[in-house]
């Protein structure tokens, strides 16, 4: 792991023990926010907001949580996500763990996609658009 | 006379009143990405904005349970607006469709409960 990219999982679990409380060393890479971690939806919102104050950029409607994705019927159907949905998602959020989603791509279990690691990817992703 | 109407799904959601005053203490710059004008007020309006505050966003989650929709981010929040309050329900209006909301509110959390009509 490169030294940014350490610096900004520091700075990301720092974010993340603050914002729910927990002890740092719970916050690893792989803890999902809701299904290890306990995140509620108003801890979502209170996370995102700590990470746009603690790394100065905004995070745009839509981008870490396709909601527009969520509501067209060609990628949600019967809270499932349809294949199509899949491969759109996967584009969006490379680096979550799409292979246990596909196993019951239920829309409920989405939430369980947003790691640590995976908020950290997004972000390091972010800045080296915003740096270049 | 009032108009007959089918309900067509509920949903729930709880929120505690200490964690509403955390973010409220720390987020309250930004309430604009999640609260209409109208709801802004009804939270800085008020002696205790962390429990109108905590009401809020228990009644908007409880609607997306209702509606069937997932959490969708701070947009999602905006797409669920308040409508009318009185103490004890609420009127919020998503999309082309109503959720009445119902309030329960303890010491420590409040609880409420979305028909989406």
């Amino acid at each position: 792991m490169n030294n940014e990219r350490q610096e900004i999982v520091k700075q990301v679990t720092q974010v993340v023990s603050q914002a729910l409380r927990v002890d740092a060393a719970k916050v690893r890479l792989e803890a999902s926010l809701i299904r290890d971690l306990g995140a509620e939806s108003i801890d979502f919102l209170d996370i995102v907001f700590r990470l746009e104050k603690t790394f100065k950029i905004k995070i745009p409607k839509g981008e870490l949580f396709p909601e527009k994705l969520l509501t067209d019927a060609r990628f949600v159907a019967d809270g499932c996500v349809t294949a199509a949905g899949l491969d759109e998602l996967k584009k969006r959020l490379p680096s979550a763990n799409w292979d246990e989603f596909s196993k019951s791509p239920l829309v409920s279990h989405l939430g369980d996609l947003f790691t640590v690691g995976m908020i950290a990817d997004y972000l390091a992703g972010k800045l080296a658009v915003t740096k270049s | 006379m009032k108009r007959p109407c089918r309900i067509a799904s509920l949903g729930v959601d709880l929120v505690e009143f200490e964690k509403a005053r955390a973010f409220y203490g720390e987020h309250r710059g930004r309430l604009a990405a999640i609260l209409s004008p109208r709801e802004r007020a009804y939270v800085t309006r008020g002696s205790r904005p962390e429990r109108a505050l905590a009401e809020l966003l228990a009644a908007k989650e409880a609607a997306f349970k209702a509606l069937g929709l997932p959490w969708m981010g701070l947009a999602g929040f905006r797409r669920i607006s308040l409508r009318s309050r009185t103490p004890r329900r609420a009127m919020f209006r998503a999309g082309s469709r109503d959720v009445r909301v119902t309030f329960l509110s303890r010491r420590r959390f409040v609880v409420a409960c979305a028909k989406a009509l």
